[in-house]
């Protein structure tokens, strides 16, 4: 299953950390501002993309579920 | 999920709108330790007396629990309180019937109160007691004393040891030690088969409405001079 997860902070790491044990889980996109630091966590964890608008990430192909360990507006 | 009522039901209102699965990051409700404690509510074996539970951060200037920069600015009841108050409506399998709050000043920077405290009453009587503070210096995270009928215990996130600190094996609760990967294990299972999460926003948002009662309640508390 293909996922995004917006939030590179404290927490978003904990759950990249948990998503590497659960089988069949790839997570294709990282989103976050700024930039480079999202950029370096995306790298850390072997994320291929990484992003600052959540639409753009949503719209990658094939993704399923989007995690969103930060603050956000409906 | 949100930082006002009308916002968790906007929340709400997509989900049924879409369909889709939708899940709130109540992660108390999947720790091996606070599903230790469940597990024995639901086998008959426990009841919560008073849930005595501690929120303790030292939160003076705007950043994370890995000390680096926030774009945002936490909020105790609407973050802090929101874990503990869903963990006590899901321990308890019961509504809350009565809700009291007070907060301490507004910080003149952040713009929130960095001292409250809340009360809450279970439909059959369980008490929850609730301090929460960004003023304390150390140690930080949140402590959950569960006082029960037959037996007392303290959860630490993953950890749970007896009230004399003996350590409880909760290895066995479930497939991980770890809260959060038990958590987006139920987020994808829930999406794979195509049904509702332990954690779904319908399932949640009773905790919100409580919060909202909260809210306007310390609206009416007196200026503080």
């Amino acid at each position: 299953m293909k996922i995004i997860l917006a939030g590179p902070g404290a927490f978003g790491k904990k759950h990249l950390d948990g998503l590497k044990n659960i089988e069949g889980v790839e997570v294709v996109a990282l989103v976050g501002q700024p930039l480079e630091p999202t950029q370096a966590v995306a790298a850390q964890y072997g994320i291929p993309h990484a992003m600052t608008d959540l639409d753009q990430a949503l719209a990658l192909p094939g993704v399923e579920a989007a995690m969103l360990p930060r603050r956000f507006s409906v | 999920m949100a930082d006002n009522w009308s916002d968790a039901q906007a929340v709400m209102d997509l989900q049924q709108e879409t369909g889709l699965v939708c899940m709130v990051g109540h992660t108390r409700r999947f720790n091996p330790s606070h599903q230790w404690v469940y597990k024995k509510i639901q086998a008959g074996e426990l009841k919560i007396q008073q849930l005595d539970a501690q929120t303790y951060f030292f939160r003076r200037k705007n950043i994370n629990a890995a000390g680096e920069p926030r774009t945002w600015t936490d909020h105790l009841l609407w973050h802090h309180a929101a874990h503990t108050i869903d963990l006590f409506q899901f321990q308890t399998g019961e509504e809350v019937v009565r809700a009291n709050a007070v907060q301490g000043p507004m910080h003149p920077e952040l713009g929130i109160a960095m001292d409250m405290s809340i009360q809450l009453l279970s439909e059959s009587g369980s008490v929850c007691t609730l301090s929460l503070s960004f003023n304390n210096d150390g140690p930080l995270g949140t402590f959950f004393r569960y006082i029960c009928d037959n037996g007392t215990y303290i959860a630490r996130y993953d950890d749970l040891v007896t009230a004399k600190d003996e350590a409880i094996d909760v290895s066995q609760v479930d497939v991980s030690m770890n809260g959060i990967e038990l958590q987006d294990r139920e987020f994808i299972a829930s999406i794979r088969e195509g049904r509702e999460p332990r954690a779904s926003v319908a399932k949640v948002l009773p905790t919100y409405r409580v919060m909202h009662q909260l809210e306007q309640q310390l609206n009416t508390q007196p200026t503080l001079s």
